[in-house]
């Protein structure tokens, strides 16, 4: 038996999940919560190993979260299942710097 | 909780015995290289600088110069100087020799009469030193004598999840047991600091908290630096880290969850017990020679992706939570605590994993960074704006 790809959510809070195996488009994945399984999505995107995958619908310039913290914003509308990265969030820190 | 350490003249006591020959100007570096190459247990380190320094890199350089010989892990000290340099080896012996009753000597390579006259003359006072430390044997004394750095590198998204929390539970056992833990590198305290402040332990320490952070902000954008250049750095955002608030929050997790007592400046020792922030620039090695020069005996250090990083006077224990990371650099790793990524290990598990090893470590056994003979060292020079310092 082939076993199932999860990926971690590390607070109740969080809407990205991080995933503990590479995936590709269309896979099904396990989302794991303290130790249970408590969904399964399907990733929009090939993404590699220990980053982010949205497990919600995120609007543009709404919070990112993680580790119950927000730790930047969507800068484009970000799809349950998409890849959450430096191509679709950004930081909000440092941001008087432009 | 003991350990068996070495008891210093000024009250401290060291994990390790070594004597520091160490260079006080650049062109005294291949003289005091030399010397502590012919002396079993001697150490140099060496100095990109010491003359043709000004203002605040001069005193942060004189703060690190008197911290290492401080240092608890050192038994006695050579400074090896030239004679004409901005930072002289006749004032720092002086300094030194009000601050501690270590073993202190000095060679001035114009006043030897060059250079293998000075090698001879260190040479002997460094061999006529380690015949002493021999003699010497580690006591049992409490394990809160211990100052303990903590840092991290090579962060990925495993950090934030196993090896930093960990590391955090690890810390949270130390600070109970009446140790000093420290946290550093304020670049990666940007976008946490309001955590940070919250558990202050004073309003004064909130505000401190706040105020160094904002200061390297402030100075950063005076100078039209964006620091998300380089942080999260590109191994960071490989890792799947994808910003700097995202690489702070995971960060900062390695101190544990007890209230911040103080907040010290780059190469300071702390007076409080307890979790401390010092403040020290993001960049690895000069995070650590600060904690060191602070008083630190030990430095646990989490990565992601894996670092051979060592320190001339501590031992630096590496502890990862990527398990690729733990079967491609164990030569460089010593603790792997990838099972919590895996649901396999908790936290606390992981904490105690890391707590007995701190303990095997500081009563003599090496780290991965000790048998290769690692050590790095660099003073914060403050010409890259990367923390305060005052």
């Amino acid at each position: 038996m082939i076993e199932p790809k999860t990926a971690l959510k590390l607070s109740i809070r969080d809407n990205t999940a991080v995933l503990l195996h590479p995936v590709e488009v269309g896979e099904e994945i396990g989302i794991l919560f303290e130790n249970r399984l408590i969904e399964q999505i399907t990733a929009r995107n090939s993404i590699d190993r220990y980053h982010k995958i949205a497990l919600l619908d995120i609007s543009s310039r709404a919070k990112i979260y993680k580790y119950g913290q927000p730790v930047g914003c969507a800068s484009e509308a970000i799809r349950l299942g998409e890849h959450v990265h430096i191509h679709n969030m950004n930081s909000v820190v440092m941001t008087d710097v432009h | 909780m003991y350990i068996e350490a070495y008891p210093r003249p000024d009250g401290t006591f060291g994990i390790r015995n070594k004597i520091l020959v160490l260079s006080t100007c650049g062109c005294a570096n291949e003289t005091a290289a030399r010397i502590a190459a012919r002396a079993e247990g001697a150490v140099c380190i060496p100095n990109p600088k010491g003359c043709g320094q000004i203002g605040l890199g001069r005193e942060i350089a004189k703060r690190c110069l008197t911290g290492f010989a401080l240092n608890p892990n050192v038994y006695g000290i050579i400074l090896v100087g030239l004679g004409c340099e901005t930072l002289p080896p006749a004032p720092l012996y002086d300094h030194i020799a009000t601050l501690t009753k270590k073993p202190l000597e000095m060679i001035t390579i114009q006043e030897e009469g060059g250079t293998l006259r000075a090698i001879e003359k260190g040479v002997r006072l460094a061999q006529n030193m380690s015949l002493d430390m021999s003699r010497q044997s580690r006591e049992k004394t409490d394990i809160s004598h211990l100052l303990f750095a903590t840092n991290c590198g090579g962060s990925d998204a495993t950090s934030g999840i196993a090896a930093n929390p960990a590391l955090g539970a690890c810390s949270d056992l130390l600070v109970a047991a009446g140790g000093v833990v420290m946290i550093g590198e304020t670049t990666e305290l940007i976008g946490a600091e309001h955590l940070l402040a919250r558990r202050a332990k004073t309003p004064e320490v909130a505000k401190r908290v706040l105020l160094i952070v904002q200061t390297l902000e402030r100075r950063l954008a005076e100078l039209g630096i964006d620091i998300r250049g380089v942080n999260p750095s590109p191994g960071n955002i490989k890792g799947g880290l994808s910003t700097l608030e995202e690489k702070s929050v995971g960060g900062i997790t390695k101190g544990g969850t007890t209230p911040i007592t103080e907040v010290t400046p780059y190469g300071v020792r702390p007076v409080q017990k307890g979790l401390i922030i010092m403040d020290t620039p993001g960049y690895d090695i000069e995070s650590v020679t600060g904690m060191v020069a602070g008083g630190a005996q030990l430095c646990a250090f989490t990565t992601g992706r894996g670092t051979p990083t060592g320190n001339p006077l501590v031992p630096v224990l590496k502890i990862t939570g990527n398990a690729e990371t733990w079967h491609c650099m164990e030569d460089d790793t010593d603790i792997d605590v990838s099972a919590i990524v895996r649901g396999e290990m908790s936290i606390a598990q992981g904490g105690k994993l890391i707590f007995d090893q701190v303990i095997a470590v500081c009563n003599g056994q090496y780290t991965k960074a000790e048998l290769h003979g690692y050590t790095e060292s660099a003073v914060y020079r403050n010409y890259e704006i990367w923390c305060d310092c005052i």
